[in-house]
């Protein structure tokens, strides 16, 4: 298959790489659709992420189209249309039962400092990515979704990290809602009349 | 509240402020195009930070001297706006990244705001001002996004119509030419904000 490969900073081609294989029973083989380059590429592309291997393809907002699943896989059948988030998670593990899918504690032998990314380096695993025509998914029955039949492949693909994300970082941000009378004020530039502050 | 990082995630979390009820949303970045978008898509004032000699105290200004509510750090770890911190992080590898949208952050929150970091950085320490974020009282709050767990509530936004994912995309680039996009995408070019990666056009 064709495959995006990181040859070194400021350095990535095209090459043909080996189809990725069915290694555990709970994964799947999705053949990708759309993928995207996010801005935290940038920092593998430029050499900044500590242990970024010659040959790792990055990639980690993809979506697609199921290949091939492993014998245990229950809830994804070959033909289906998934997004896949990308955090790599057991959906299992005390971090994972907790919601903190991103830091889950099975999928990364340097998992107590960070989770499982796929594309990411081997500092997030060593999983290969999604810019390349098929990728390897581990934990089917975990991570992917299916992608709705209303929802544009463009969106689900931003669904997988970008969007996800700043939504998160507007929820961290504890915003306290403001009616219009308080917030009218601040916009007047006089946000000391309004008691939100 | 204001949001550091006109990028997709930036202006993801710009949009979202106001689904969540923020009473004013302010980006910053230094690329104009960006700062465009950020307005007509995310509805926000925006600054451009290069235009100002100080930011955080121009931020002060914009906030009757008390700072915003809540920072969003959205830039992570390759930030522009300080020589020595770009220098010490990208260049002589001194420290894991150049945290200047973060310190940015801690310096124009009000004291006993909330600093939100969904920027990367990686996993060697970085020189953050965190004295000042002690001495304020912040509440510091940051993670990978926990993805699946947000689809809920997004499949709705989406569905009713207040959000629209795939504005922020400028570019559809073919695998085969991916070298290309991850060039145009890392030098910022031709107005880039979020590249897609499509298969099988080559």
């Amino acid at each position: 298959m064709r495959a995006m490969v990181y040859r070194g900073p400021y350095k990535v081609r095209v090459e043909e790489k080996d189809l990725p294989k069915v290694e555990h029973p709970n994964d799947a083989i999705v053949r990708v659709s759309t993928g995207a380059i996010c801005g935290s590429d940038l920092h593998l592309y430029h050499g900044m992420m500590p242990d970024t291997r010659v040959g790792m393809t990055f990639g980690h907002e993809f979506v697609g189209v199921v290949e091939e699943v492993g014998a245990s896989v229950e809830r994804l059948k070959a033909g289906d249309r998934v997004m896949v988030p990308f955090n790599v998670y057991c959906g299992s593990c005390y971090f994972c039962a907790r919601g903190l899918y991103s830091n889950c504690h099975n999928v990364n032998p340097n998992a107590t400092a960070v989770g499982g990314i796929y594309g990411y380096s081997h500092t997030c695993g060593g999983y290969d990515g999604g810019q390349a025509e098929f990728v390897r998914v581990p934990f089917a029955d975990v991570g992917p979704g299916l992608i709705p039949d209303w929802m544009d492949e463009e969106d689900a693909v931003l669904l997988t990290d970008a969007l996800p994300t700043g939504y998160f970082g507007a929820q961290l941000g504890d915003i306290v809602a403001t009616p219009w009378w308080c917030s009218a004020p601040a916009q007047w530039g006089c946000s000391r009349l309004s008691p939100h502050g | 509240m204001v949001v550091f990082g006109a990028g997709p995630v930036g202006l993801f979390a710009a949009k979202s402020a106001w689904l969540m009820g923020a009473g004013r949303v302010i980006v910053v970045d230094h690329l104009e195009y960006r700062l465009e978008k950020a307005r007509s898509f995310a509805h926000a004032e925006t600054f451009n930070f290069v235009e100002y000699n100080d930011i955080v105290v121009h931020l002060k200004k914009e906030t009757d001297y008390l700072g915003a509510d809540v920072v969003i750090d959205a830039v992570g770890a390759e930030a522009d706006g300080n020589f020595l911190q770009h220098v010490t992080s990208s260049k002589f590898k001194l420290q894991g990244g150049s945290p200047v949208a973060l310190n940015w952050a801690i310096d124009s929150v009000r004291k006993g705001g909330t600093v939100s970091v969904v920027g990367a950085y990686g996993p060697f320490f970085s020189a953050v001002k965190f004295g000042d974020a002690m001495n304020k009282g912040l509440t510091l709050r940051m993670n990978q996004c926990p993805v699946k767990r947000q689809w809920p509530r997004l499949f709705e936004h989406i569905r009713n119509g207040y959000l629209k994912p795939s504005d922020i995309v400028t570019h559809r680039i073919p695998l085969e030419h991916i070298a290309e996009g991850y060039h145009i995408f890392s030098a910022k070019l031709d107005n880039i904000i979020k590249p897609l990666v499509v298969a099988g056009q080559s």
